[in-house]
């Protein structure tokens, strides 16, 4: 094994595998960057080079690639609100406010030492793993992985807001979208407004931008002249960030082991890592109110996690070739088409390549955050550039993203619909990450629940590690109730918690009750394999609405049941949130006639010339510069953008289509 | 308005088309300069996926003017969305084709309304076979792979765990096999092959199915671990052999036989025909949009038997289908018709037993 390991070093130290690493950290690094790409993307874009590479440098850009793809994200995650890719959406909550702050650079300095701690020591978890970790994954069986399900709930149950039964709705709702589209269990499509888009259950990515991006966007627009709120960036965020992290080093190490588990683990799957890391942190600290507002904590530990969880879920692909998350199956992909065969039979006879691939993530952590250290005070000068010079592009580069899921128009409308809701979650008060989670488990709990009850009726829980994982489950309840939040807005009648004028959120509530009737009265045509899920959802987001609406029907005094924030204070003359759905509408009708690529930058050219007042010819280029970057992803990563009326007539040439 | 205009350009298009001289065309067909889009149904980094990225890296060098060849993945419903819209709106001109898979096919086997598309209107150009057999974790059902009639009554009481997709996946094929037998099991959904195999690896499941190739892989030297029975293949006049990698292993009808004494018939065995069709002789197959003329699919042929004898891809390709033969051109577009076209009374049969075992319909 030690022999292996040196083998592996002296493998890794030629020049060629060296620069095969590097180049496959640079391409990571883009893709973690731009929305919607990740790993998956990136290595898809490798595997045409890769085949017919000299397997250890092929293997080095691949491993390259996907160990900092979460060191990245964080610029857009932090900067914009926009979560680079699912794996920083927990580092909006805290890392975003500090950047309105002005403090940017201490934000990203944070997250970067976090992010390379966190990923040096997944690659150490992982070295030992190999030798015995086996064992330990065979043991986590249907009951256990339903156990974990319910433990990652109650984690993040801490995340609900400040008005319990809205957070417990959110939720539910969130367990309600994840029930549109086609069932795991049967293949039987149901809830799914007579759509072809829906054949498949929505893309995480899309309510991920619909849930934290598009809202901030909006509010920014509206509210500030530029992301930084005093307009500057603050000088000694540097070294403010890495004490930052050094007073945290304790949660940032038990971060990074949440989140190599949770990656080595089956039945969480990567992409909820940085919400249990993130509830993990809120629940362990008794004053909670910074949470949320730039607290330099919930940039810490979702960080350490999310680059902990590559190292993680390299365990159960090499050791059983079983892929630990999505970008794992395409890495599986890349090495059989090397003529790498990860399982039992590589550990007995190829440990050498084994190490390569732990070297590797080490390596590529240090030159990926060397990068962005060195790339970060540039970046982040974005937070003082006047907004709605951005916000054009920020628009085009969400619904890119979007449409990176299943590249279908679809994806584009749903993403539209879904910013709707996030909009108008944000502006009566409703958790959004509490959406978020529930959405993102809701596949696990459904083909849990009954896998579990399928096959062991109620004895599973006589299984030890069962009872371990409950017991885990008791004290975290326990923690998140001995340390109850207090609310921090006082409850005024002519503050954001009046009872007066509720007409919107009645709007907004009859919205989402219609929504969850839909899926009942649906529910109720299928056998219980297609239907049960759907019924129980539906069910639960009806009864937790039941006191939410009890008290906008019969209370007459503020309360923390009602939010609004559009009265919370006088607005100085800005447009209002309608508008700029209105617009979003307008562009993409305006995409179904002449094609995405030309109607977002027909848009941004408007945008720019009329929200932004940039002479015509800037606002042009600026139009043009967005189709030349689609037109480049496009010849990359073979893209075929959404077309319009226009394209079924008219054969445009690259990058026009 | 505009359908007025677009039937006039169309229109102008059949014109244009009809002028032309058909006779030259062989000759000069050429896709220099252009891009060939090889559309998969599948996101990147699948079985499907790595096939095609394989023989991608080839194929332009083997169409006339060295055409640049891309892969286009569209995922979505198994591959049904990236079908319909293939069927649909694909231009036949060679510069598009599609890697079909046995889920691309299963929809229409069993007549399910998403599917809009009739793979049989394709113009086939090259079928791979890859080999499948339900395996087992021998003690726990007590088989002893020495007497078939034994191991049949063990099945027959065993408490068979089965893990599985949705009771419309490829492993219906197996489901049908066991009903044929009278075997019954405990199926559990929602496990995509890879949580299957997870659960088979861990004893929650003690039954699996998968490819021989990945079989041998996983567990041919593990003595637990053995196949009960392979699904064969069908040579070249037709008739079912024992696959080539499991020599050892009776085929499922010579199971049947062996124990109910008599060759499997009727329409559950059609039906189990047509899956193991699908699953086993299509298991992927390339395939050019509904009326490419006979001179492309020509070139198409030619094209893949080069890039099929090209020592990188001879080495390559076990790797991902096993050492089964290759079928082309009429042989493949047979294959598909027998995978294909069933007879409304088999469909028939196979939606009640879906009821039936599954509570389970095909239509809404």
């Amino acid at each position: 094994m030690y022999e292996a390991a040196i083998v592996a070093l002296a493998q890794l130290a030629t020049l060629q595998t060296l620069l095969a690493l590097v180049a496959g950290v640079v391409v990571g690094l883009v893709v973690g960057i731009l929305p919607g790409l990740g790993g998956t993307a990136g290595l898809a874009l490798l595997l045409p080079i890769v085949f017919g590479m000299e397997p250890s440098s092929a293997l080095a850009m691949m491993i390259g690639l996907l160990a900092v793809t979460t060191t990245s994200d964080t610029f857009p995650s932090v900067l914009m609100g926009i979560p680079g890719t699912s794996g920083s959406q927990a580092t909006v909550l805290d890392g975003f406010p500090m950047a309105k702050k002005g403090e940017g650079t201490r934000a990203l300095s944070i997250a970067f030492v976090s992010s390379l701690f966190g990923g040096i020591f997944g690659a150490f978890v992982l070295s030992f793993a190999v030798v015995f970790a086996t064992p330990i994954i065979l043991q986590i069986g249907f009951g256990e992985q339903l156990m974990l399900v319910v433990l990652a709930l109650s984690m993040v149950g801490i995340l609900t807001g400040a008005n319990l039964w809205k957070g417990l709705a959110a939720c539910s709702l969130g367990l309600l979208l994840g029930a549109l589209g086609s069932a795991p269990l049967s293949g039987v499509q149901r809830a799914a407004f007579g759509t072809e888009y829906l054949l498949d259950p929505l893309p995480l990515v899309i309510v991920g931008l619909a849930m934290f991006a598009t809202p901030e966007i909006v509010d920014l627009l509206r509210r500030q002249s530029t992301i930084s709120e005093t307009g500057r960036l603050e000088r000694t965020g540097w070294a403010k960030g890495f004490s930052d992290w050094a007073k945290n080093w304790w949660l940032s190490l038990r971060c990074s082991m949440i989140g190599s588990l949770i990656g080595a683990l089956p039945g969480l799957g990567g992409s909820v890592v940085d919400w249990i890391a993130y509830g993990h942190a809120v629940q362990t600290t008794k004053n909670r109110e910074s949470y949320g507002t730039g607290d330099p904590r919930g940039v810490v530990a979702p960080e350490s996690a999310n680059n902990a969880k590559e190292g993680g879920a390299l365990v159960p692909t090499l050791l059983l070739g079983i892929p630990g998350s999505g970008s794992m199956a395409i890495l599986l992909g890349g090495l059989i088409l090397i003529g790498i065969e990860p399982g039992k039979d590589m550990i007995d006879n190829n440990m050498d390549k084994v190490y390569l691939m732990i070297w590797s993530i080490a390596a590529a952590n240090i030159v990926g955050a060397g990068i962005c250290f060195f790339l970060a005070p540039q970046i982040a000068r974005i937070t003082t550039i006047k907004y709605t010079l951005i916000a054009p592009f920020m628009i085009g580069l969400i619904f890119f993203a979007a449409f990176q899921a299943t590249r279908n128009w679809g994806d584009l409308i749903a993403l539209l619909l879904l910013s709707v809701l996030g909009i108008y979650m944000k502006r009566f008060g409703w958790s959004r990450p509490a959406l978020l989670i529930g959405f993102v488990l809701s596949t696990r709990v459904e083909a849990s629940v009954y896998q579990t009850v399928t096959l062991y009726g109620i004895t599973f829980i006589e299984r030890p590690i069962v009872q371990v994982l409950i017991a885990l489950t008791v004290l975290s309840i326990a923690l998140a109730v001995f340390f109850k939040q207090k609310s921090s807005e006082p409850v005024t009648v002519d503050g954001p918690h009046s009872h007066l004028r509720l007409m919107p959120q009645w709007i907004f509530v009859s919205g989402v009750i219609a929504l969850a009737i839909y899926v009942f009265q649906d529910a109720l045509k299928f056998n219980s394999l297609t239907g049960m899920y759907p019924l129980v959802a539906s069910v639960s987001t009806l009864v937790f609405l039941v006191p939410v609406v009890l008290m906008m029907a019969f209370r007459r005094a503020p309360s923390g049941f009602f939010f609004d924030a559009e009265l919370k204070s006088v607005r100085e003359g800005g447009r209002s949130a309608e508008f700029y759905i209105g617009m979003l509408v307008v562009m993409l009708l305006f995409s179904g006639i002449v094609g995405f690529v030309l109607g977002i930058a027909t848009f941004i050219a408007l945008f720019l010339y009329r929200g932004a007042h940039v002479l015509w010819w800037k606002a042009m280029l600026g139009g043009v510069g967005f189709i030349l970057f689609l037109g480049i992803i496009s010849d990359q990563l073979t893209l075929r953008y959404p077309t319009g009326l226009l394209q079924n007539y008219l054969s445009l040439p690259w990058p026009l289509q | 308005m505009l359908s007025g205009l677009k039937k006039l350009i169309v229109g102008a298009a059949a014109a244009l088309a009809l002028s032309a001289p058909n006779t030259g065309l062989a000759d000069e067909f050429t896709l220099e300069g252009q891009t060939v889009t090889w559309i998969v149904g599948f996101s990147e980094g699948g079985g499907t996926d790595r096939l095609t990225r394989l023989l991608q890296a080839k194929l332009g060098d083997h169409l006339p003017g060295k055409p640049n060849v891309i892969v286009l993945n569209k995922p979505g419903g198994g591959s049904v969305i990236a079908s319909n819209d293939f069927h649909e709106n694909a231009p036949n001109d060679g510069t598009m084709l599609i890697m079909a898979s046995t889920s691309s096919l299963l929809p229409v086997i069993l007549g399910s309304e998403v599917a809009r598309y009739n793979p049989n209107e394709w113009v086939a150009v090259t079928g791979f076979a890859r080999g499948a057999t339900m395996y087992a974790i021998s003690d726990d059902l007590g088989l002893g792979h020495e007497d078939m009639m034994a191991d049949y009554e063990a099945l027959k009481s065993a408490n068979i765990r089965f893990g599985t997709e949705t009771p419309l996946s490829a492993e219906l094929l197996d489901f049908v096999s066991m009903e044929m037998l009278g075997v019954d099991a405990r199926y559990i959904f929602g496990l995509a092959s890879k949580d299957a195999e997870a659960a088979f690896q861990r004893g929650e499941m003690n039954v699996n199915t998968d490819n021989v190739r990945s079989y041998l892989k996983d567990y041919g030297d593990d003595p637990k671990v053995n196949p009960v029975w392979s699904y064969g293949v069908i040579d070249e006049n037709g008739n079912l052999q024992r696959d080539p990698d499991l020599p050892d292993t009776p085929t499922f009808p010579e199971f049947y036989e062996a124990v109910k004494g008599e060759a499997p018939s009727g329409t559950p065995y059609e039906m189990q025909k047509a899956l193991m069709n699908a699953k086993v002789m299509l298991s992927k197959a390339v395939m050019l949009p509904p009326g490419t003329p006979d001179n492309i699919r020509q070139v198409y042929i030619d094209a893949m038997k080069k890039v099929t004898s090209d020592p990188e891809i001879v080495a390559a390709l076990p790797r991902e289908i096993g050492s089964m033969p290759l079928n082309f051109g009429d042989e493949t577009q047979q294959a598909m018709a027998t995978g294909t076209s069933i007879d409304p009374k088999v469909r028939e049969w196979a939606a009640g037993f879906l009821k039936e075992r599954f509570n389970t319909t095909l239509k809404n």
